[in-house]
């Protein structure tokens, strides 16, 4: 294999997260992870990488994630790109697709591209098949374990009430599971090599788009409302027996 | 650069001393250096250019036993030990670890462990339980793992000991930081234990038994067989009435809970109930269990042996305020640092021999 | 002084040759970590990427002569001499601003005699608190002296800034606990108060040393008393109608027994805490009182204080807010937890006599809330200390959005505190309670003291003729 991409999405790290005004997250203010199942994802493509593949780690999100993308270089990975660019702010699933597989498009021949199944934030679980589509080649969702195969790659995937294992031609998108795989710690042979490598940073013009097609702009779909479910408001108060016969009456 | 994480922390802990009191290097070396709060506001300093990574910084890292005791008593959940061991692995990465520091590493790279010395075999085939003997009491402290064995024979407990024991990654952790080499040395261990098919492994060293009871799972090498620290092993033993102890008074001794069985396992009783057994009348130091101060690890003696001699007598001067005269250990490193340094008039007991003379 | 230059090695080995060559360091990393204490500016400079004011030379001294040769080779060659404890100082008072010479004290630890048939426990000043509070609690005993930092300060630095606990209403401040100390003097002699505080021989030392802040000379040993732990600790909390309500209940408390703590909040504090005890917001004055001792005395004692609390219309909230408060009285200082950048803050704390405190309060609260509204000030208040003859206000401001430039933030901070403490200066009060003058507030020193300050400067003078001693702090 010539070529394979990971997609990364960086979620917000803190247990709670604010929304602007247009009920989109606040990413500014938080401090960001990199997305649960997007850590299985580098991991496989770590695992499937050979001597002559190159491992490329592709994302799309605010500029101040460079830092934490940069750790992944110590981990084997060869390049990491990050589509930044208010002009991409506040893409829907759909938008979002379009910027990655114009991204996509920029990094030259790839044999695979492999993601989380999901994004801990919006849990949409959209962008693999929509990449996929958006690219014109297959996708495989829910994966657990990825290994290669004649003309491709054989891969379990979780179902509702089973597991099935099936191959796919390549190129193709494969989606996969939170903790399938667990990323491995950087080697310190990795942390010097990663040294002298930088995250690629483009902005919408450079991956060929243009205002409309992307960001807020460029999305369908528009969150209109937001309800936030207040946590149960239990009026709890320790008391004694005695005072329990009196309290259970007056509800009563 | 440490990662994102670590300076995370580093970033909350620059302006809190709250835990400086229970640091047992700072007791010793007086050095505001040596402040969980220092080394993370130096990483901070780092990360806005205003501070140099330089052989002083590494080394500066490399001041602290990583007991753990500021995490255990703050509340917020920042982790100072979890900055100083990325910027370990920054100063190898960088080849500006303190000499003492390479040479350890050196030896581990050429003979396994960090004595560069061939672990002695034990002889033990037995069918029953795994003993993993680390290598602080193969090298340094034989004698208290020739007594676990003897007591576990007494027992009727028929134990195995690898041959050639692989290292748990312990010490490649406290030296060069959680990397991809310490989860390799981590990953032959778990094989070769894995490889007997015995289904409980009894680890001498608490300090290996934390590294595979709470990391090697996260790292992908999970031990098959149950996990139990040496210390638990042997008080179930003595609860089962498998050991028999003749009544014999020893007089006050108190026990030192070790970093690990303090911090990582809460695990108190155990060793208490040992020297119980073994005779002794047991007395508390003020600084115990949870709060136990650090008397040093076996790993930090050899590439700092003043440092950490120092920091176990400071231990010994905890002991010396109460009424014993003996310390009382169950780990080979407490041993090991503990015995640099023996204060006229106390003793220095390993309990699994003080339990073999009376069983 | 040129880091490489001839005669700045000279020095340094002349200093290695008094306290050990392990014990002098000159490297960049070790003295950038003096650079930030607890002082919000200089958090502020740090974080916004600026180098911090930093030391020369740090040196460790292991005891009284190693102090004593050190302070003759400054003199000598007038370097400035910082002396730092824990470095927990809220008032910028440990900061080498003049560069020169560190002594970190933290070496000098070593418990030189416990007494408790006697009730005095001496020690080197350099130990931590909480070391030796653990000390005498293996004993039983306490000092009492139970502040937030006590953690992360050390004897030194609760004496040079004259340290308050959360018992202090019962067992007093530093000055009430300090029985004799041992001072090594600007020029090197060695010097002791004498061994008792109160006498009528000559006017008492301990108060020259006590609360110098390292400008007259250098405490080595300190002897406090201490006493048993009490019986019962018993803690009882009340909502006033009012903050006048309760200034005026916890006077007359304070008048008729001897509780440890006393805690009043204004309203603007109270309603955060009494949202979390009741469970719904309610406006009032809140307190936390501590009564503790013998049982029988105690009991008495809170018979007098519900009496006097229901006089003022209190309402009795129980016990259990106290225990739980007692037991996490600490929680609220770790990170996270407290105010924390990019916020700016400070504690205005003043004391005064009953019948200024109140105006003070009001006072203070209008000119930060009036004049600095513009920056979303926030101003809370509680009152922890309490004596017989008055109390002392811990206000606090507050901004959550402070200008992010670090000279603008210097100007709007230091604003804030000349009109804050100028309102308490105006009103009877004193620049500050219990954290220290400090860089902080050295400017305002003159203006506290007026002519009486010439009664400082003459003891420095003669004290220290080369102004070597924790130059620019004081006022001094």
């Amino acid at each position: 294999m010539k070529q394979i991409i990971a997609c990364v999405k960086l979620v917000p790290a803190a247990a709670e997260v604010a929304l602007d005004g247009q009920f989109r997250l606040k990413r500014d203010s938080t401090s960001l992870q990199l997305n649960i199942a997007d850590l299985s994802a580098v991991e496989a493509a770590l695992g499937l990488k050979e001597a002559d593949t190159q491992v490329t780690v592709l994302s799309m999100g605010p500029a101040k994630g460079e830092a934490l993308l940069q750790e992944l270089f110590a981990l084997g990975v060869d390049r990491v790109v990050l589509l930044s660019d208010r002009a991409l702010a506040g893409a829907d699933s759909l938008a979002t697709a379009r910027a990655l597989a114009a991204g996509v498009r920029c990094l030259g021949e790839f044999s695979c591209i492999l993601c989380g199944r999901r994004a801990l934030d919006a849990e949409t679980g959209q962008i693999p098949g929509q990449l996929a589509a958006a690219l014109d080649i297959p996708a495989v969702t829910n994966g657990q374990q990825l290994e290669k195969a004649d003309n491709g790659l054989s891969c379990r995937r979780l179902l509702e009430t089973a597991v099935e294992t099936l191959t796919v031609e390549l190129p193709c998108v494969v989606s996969l599971c939170e903790y399938s795989y667990t990323l491995r710690l950087p080697s310190i042979l990795g942390r010097r090599r990663a040294k002298d490598k930088q995250v690629e940073i483009l902005t919408a013009a450079d991956i060929g788009l243009v205002a409309e097609q992307c960001g807020l702009q460029g999305s369908k779909t528009k969150v209109v409302h937001v309800d936030t479910k207040a946590p149960g408001l239990r009026k709890c108060s320790y008391c004694n027996p005695e005072a329990l016969c009196g309290i259970i009456k007056g509800v009563q | 650069m440490v990662s994102q994480k670590a300076l995370q922390h580093a970033e909350k802990c620059r302006f809190c001393w709250m835990c400086r009191h229970l640091c047992p290097v700072q007791h010793q070396t007086g050095k505001e250096l040596n402040t969980p709060r220092a080394k993370g506001l130096l990483l901070s300093m780092l990360s806005k250019g205003t501070a140099e990574f330089d052989k002083d910084m590494a080394k500066a890292m490399y001041e602290c036993m990583l007991c753990d005791a500021c995490v255990n008593d703050c509340c917020t959940g920042y982790q100072p030990p979890l900055f100083i061991r990325e910027a370990r692995t920054e100063a190898v990465v960088n080849d500006l670890a303190p000499a003492a520091v390479m040479q350890c590493i050196e030896n581990i790279e050429n003979s396994g462990n960090i004595y560069g010395a061939e672990k002695p075999s034990f002889g033990q085939d037995g069918t029953d339980v795994l003993v993993y003997i680390g290598e602080v009491a193969a090298c340094k402290v034989p004698e208290m793992a020739k007594a676990y064995l003897r007591l576990l024979k007494k027992a009727g407990v028929s134990a195995k000991v690898l041959d050639c024991e692989p290292a748990s990654g312990m010490m490649l952790a406290d030296l060069m930081g959680y990397v991809q080499e310490v989860t390799d040395q981590a990953k032959s261990c778990a094989d070769a234990i894995n490889a007997t098919g015995l289904p409980t492994v009894v680890v001498l060293d608490s300090y290996d038994a934390e590294i595979m009871k709470q990391h090697y799972a996260e790292w992908g090498c999970e031990i098959k067989a149950e996990v139990v620290t040496a210390t638990a092993y042997v008080a179930k033993l003595l609860e089962d009435g498998k050991l028999t102890p003749k009544a014999e008074a020893k007089g006050a001794g108190a026990c030192h809970d070790d970093d690990r069985l303090a911090r990582s396992f809460h695990e108190f009783a155990p060793v208490r109930d040992i020297a119980k057994a073994a005779g002794y009348t047991l007395t508390e130091m003020f600084n115990k269990e949870r709060l136990a101060k650090s008397c040093g690890t076996a790993v930090a003696l050899s590439y700092m042996p003043g440092i950490t001699t120092k920091v176990a007598s400071g231990r010994w001067a905890d002991l010396c305020r109460t009424e014993a005269k003996a310390m009382l250990t169950a780990n080979p490193q407490a041993y090991l640092c503990l015995s640099q340094c023996v204060p006229e008039g106390m003793t220095l007991v390993d309990l699994y021999t003080a339990l073999n003379e009376v069983v | 002084m040129q880091e490489k230059s001839l005669m700045f090695r000279m020095i340094c080995s002349e200093l290695e040759d008094a306290v050990g060559v392990e014990n002098v360091s000159t490297g960049k990393t070790e003295r950038a970590v003096y650079s930030v204490d607890y002082f919000w500016l200089s958090r502020k400079w740090q974080d916004a990427g600026e180098e911090g004011p930093m030391p020369e030379i740090i040196v460790r001294p292991g005891s009284t002569e190693e102090v004593s040769k050190v302070m003759k080779i400054a003199n000598y060659y007038k370097i400035p001499v910082t002396t730092w404890g824990g470095g927990s100082g809220s008032q910028g008072g440990a900061l080498p601003v003049a560069g020169g010479i560190l002594l970190d004290m933290k070496r000098m630890d070593k418990l030189i005699n416990l007494d408790v048939e006697a009730g005095h426990v001496t020690c080197e000043t350099g130990m931590i608190f909480a070391t030796l509070e653990d000390y005498v609690n293996e004993k039983g005993y306490s000092v009492m002296h139970l502040p937030s930092c006590m953690t992360c300060c050390t004897v030194g630095g609760a004496l040079a800034h004259n340290g308050i606990g959360i018992l202090s209403t019962k067992y007093g401040k530093m000055d009430d606990m300090c029985l004799s100390l041992e001072v090594v003097l600007p020029n090197g002699d060695i010097i002791n108060t004498l061994p008792v505080p109160k006498h009528s021989s000559g006017p008492n030392l301990i108060p020259f040393f006590l609360g110098s802040e390292g400008t007259l000379g250098i405490m080595t040993k300190c002897t406090f008393k201490i006493v048993k732990q009490p019986e019962v600790r018993i803690h009882h909390a009340f909502l006033f109608p009012d903050i006048h309500e309760g200034y005026q209940a916890c006077r007359e408390i304070v008048q008729a027994v001897k509780p440890s703590i006393v805690r009043l909040f204004d309203e603007a504090e109270t309603v955060s805490i009494i949202k979390k005890i009741i469970g719904f917001a309610k406006k009032g004055s809140f307190l936390n009182l501590t009564l503790e001792g013998y049982q029988k005395i105690v009991d008495a004692e809170l018979e007098i204080v519900l009496e006097i609390a229901k006089k003022y219309g209190a309402e009795d909230l129980g016990t259990e807010y106290g225990e739980k408060w007692f037991e996490n009285r600490i929680t609220f200082f770790y990170p996270d937890h407290i105010m924390d950048l990019p916020q700016m803050f400070g504690t205005l704390d003043t004391v005064a006599t009953h019948d200024n405190i109140e105006k003070i309060y009001r006072a203070m609260k209008s000119a930060v809330e009036d004049n600095f509204s513009q920056y979303g000030v926030r101003f809370i208040s509680h009152s922890s200390h309490w004596y017989d003859w008055g109390a002392m206000n811990y206000s606090r401001f507050i901004i959550d959005n402070p200008p992010a430039d670090s000279e603008e933030a210097l100007r709007v901070h230091n604003q804030i505190w000349n009109a804050g403490v100028r309102a308490a200066l105006a009103n009877g009060g004193v620049l500050n309670d219990h954290h220290g003058v400090g860089l902080k507030l050295s400017r305002l020193v003159k203006e506290q003291y007026g002519p009486a300050l010439q009664v400082l400067q003459a003891l420095k003078e003669k004290l220290d003729p080369n102004g070597i001693m924790n130059p620019y702090k004081m006022g001094l």
